[in-house]
């Protein structure tokens, strides 16, 4: 009997030990990580699979897709001239009271979804902010505070519900002169989605899209290990206030503390409530969590526009839609789908 | 005809050798370090010098590294000068320890040769590669010989009983 | 297993750990802890970090010059030209994974600590 088990053994050990030593080499796949500033951020892809020739140029063709999206919807070109033609954003804009703009499936699938959300938040969203935009300095960054006359004047030329747009011949039109779009707001989130679309069309499985305040991921970090994703702590830019665990979606960060000027010791930023013309003051920090990075772009900033307990309610409303905010009050809330996939750090700042 | 006998089972376990050596080859190593392996081929050495002798120990693992590195094209590569100065090694010390300690089971001279391997492998690759910075993983590779020298000599003790009984 | 195997294998366990433990102070390291910085993808600085040693550099970025001054194993944009000195602003990053981001410069300044690295961080951090 002892000696059969040690025969048993002694076949056993060193197979194990093999697949054991197989194993860790297996697990560990080849990473191919692509940086570019883009959409005026840094944007980084890490794609992950068997073959880095295959990781290589499906994130070089992610990168091409958004460089293609900001083209398309690029308002100022700071680098190049001012009206760049290869903006059809830029084309509307130029024709706003004039004629219908031609448009291409990407413009038109996001100026549909703006409007969409124009009428979930019940107006505070607006695609068509272009001109209060304008007025503080946004995107030019010549910025000062409007007077509550001039912002009055400008607030009457926002407005969605002047957005036209046909399906049938695929047009956009503003109704009236002197409107104008600002995709801000979904462009960059559209544009990591087509990313992600586009590693996904080339096999790859496994990969992370970074461009700042939206992160997309495609499977998971390992075999039933989720992606962990550190949400920044908007008054301390090297310290987290969360992490939350991620697979196969977006997550999606509008913050206070991002394109933000201070004139007369006072902060503006650029999420502007399109009902008020002023920045939103009740949350800090917004983060979403979606299937898609488009949609959580679009609902990151929809959802900082509302007041917290709204853009809760909203959150919780919406199905595959959970949501971490964090209030001026400096309170920490979040949907209850997040209980088991988030860390809050308070950072001796925030409460529960 | 005692000798034609050696020969035979000498050969046998060169082959055996070779083989377990070319099948650890087969698997990428997980480690960005040279040397830590099973070191499955240690098990026949082991064996030949506890059967025969250091002569044939280090024959027999000497003709090892080189049927492998045939086999696998890489002969005189880098590789190549890392095996053969961890098995040289190795098996020098193996002989060595099991003649100055003679309280030194099969098991004890099998953790020996494998710690041994690996410093052989790596004092060669310092050599090669004319850095410094490898002698930082010393202390991974030296613990990382001990559970595969306890796995190779484990499987020798075993082995060993049954060949003594062929009177080789 | 005879007890001088015992002895023989717990004495090199031991001396393996006491080198383990010890191996920064006999070998050199070779993942010293490192700043780089690049701007427009090519690594135009690579400082290595030293607790308790201060430096600082000018980097040339594409909007202007940008000092990056380290501290110990911290690494910051002390000053920059650009208009909206988020790269200042953001201070201090002491954990590998965290970067210091310019985009009127097209600089990034990254943070390599092998030995700071751990499991519990994130894989990437919404700005």
């Amino acid at each position: 009997m002892k000696k059969k088990l040690r025969l048993t053994f002694l076949i056993i050990m060193p197979f194990t030990a093999l697949f054991l030593y197989a194993g860790c080499v297996f697990l560990q796949p080849r990473e191919f990580t692509g940086e570019e500033f883009l959409m005026d951020t840094l944007v980084s892809i890490s794609a992950y699979g068997a073959d880095t020739d295959l990781l290589r140029s499906a994130t070089n063709e992610a990168f091409a897709e958004m460089r293609r999206i900001e083209d398309l919807t690029d308002r100022f070109d700071a680098k190049k001239n001012p009206a760049d033609p290869s903006s059809e954003v830029n084309r509307i804009n130029e024709m706003a009271g004039i004629a219908p703009v031609p448009v291409g499936e990407d413009v038109f699938t996001m100026l549909q979804a703006a409007k969409a959300y124009f009428t979930l938040t019940k107006g505070a969203f607006d695609v068509t902010i272009g001109p209060v935009m304008d007025l503080w300095g946004f995107g030019r960054e010549s910025y000062h505070v409007p007077t509550e006359e001039e912002l009055r004047e400008a607030l009457t030329l926002v407005d969605s519900d002047q957005l036209i747009l046909d399906r049938e011949k695929q047009t956009a039109y503003l109704a009236q002169p002197g409107m104008s779009l600002d995709l801000g707001a979904i462009a960059k989130g559209y544009a990591v989605e087509r990313a992600a679309a586009v590693l996904r069309e080339r096999g790859i499985e496994r990969a992370l899209i970074n461009a700042g305040g939206n992160i997309r991921v495609l499977g998971e970090r390992a075999q039933n290990t989720p992606w962990r994703i550190g949400v920044q702590d908007p008054r301390a830019p090297s310290e987290l206030a969360g992490i939350v665990e991620l697979t196969a979606e977006a997550a999606t960060t509008s913050g206070d503390y991002n394109r933000v000027f201070t004139l007369d010791g006072k902060n503006y930023h650029h999420l502007i409530s399109s009902l008020t013309g002023y920045p939103a003051e009740d949350n800090i920090s917004v983060t979403v969590i979606t299937p898609d990075a488009f949609q959580g772009d679009l609902l990151s900033t929809a959802l900082f526009l509302l007041d917290s307990s709204e853009a809760l309610r909203l959150a919780e409303e919406l199905e595959d839609t959970e949501v971490f905010l964090i209030t001026s009050g400096m309170n920490i809330l979040y949907s209850s789908g997040l209980k088991e996939k988030i860390e809050v750090k308070t950072n001796g700042r925030y409460s529960l | 005809m005692p000798n034609t006998r050696k020969l035979v089972y000498l050969s046998m376990l060169t082959t055996l050798a070779a083989a377990l050596g070319l099948l650890e080859t087969l698997l990428p190593n997980p480690f960005p370090l040279p040397g830590v392996k099973l070191g499955l081929a240690n098990i026949v050495t082991l064996l030949v010098l506890y059967l025969y002798g250091l002569k044939e120990g280090l024959t027999v693992a000497l003709l090892r590294v080189c049927f492998v590195s045939f086999l696998t094209g890489t002969f005189f590569s880098v590789g190549f000068f890392l095996s053969l100065s961890g098995s040289i090694l190795s098996t020098l010390v193996m002989a060595f320890c099991r003649r100055l300690l003679p309280g030194l089971s099969i098991l004890g001279v099998s953790v020996i040769g494998a710690v041994a391997h690996n410093m052989g492998q790596l004092g060669a690759a310092s050599f090669l590669i004319q850095t410094g910075y490898i002698f930082y993983y010393l202390p991974i590779l030296l613990l990382a010989g001990i559970p595969t020298g306890i796995l190779t000599g484990y499987i020798a003790g075993l082995l060993r009983p049954h060949l003594e009984k062929r009177d080789l | 297993m005879s007890k001088t195997d015992k002895r023989l294998i717990g004495g090199l366990i031991l001396f393996g750990l006491l080198l383990f433990f010890g191996r920064g102070f006999f070998f050199e390291q070779p993942d010293k802890p490192q700043a780089v910085v690049k701007v427009q993808g090519e690594t135009v600085l690579t400082v290595d970090l030293n607790e308790g040693e201060s430096k600082t550099y000018t980097v040339q970025g594409s909007y202007g010059p940008v000092l990056v001054e380290t501290s110990g194993r911290q690494v910051r944009a002390a000053q920059a030209t650009c208009p909206d000195q988020i790269c200042v602003h953001q201070g201090w990053i002491h954990s590998p994974g965290q970067s210091v981001i310019c985009v009127p410069n097209e600089m990034v300044i990254y943070l390599l600590d092998k030995d700071k690295e751990d499991s519990d961080a994130p894989d990437a951090i919404l700005r």
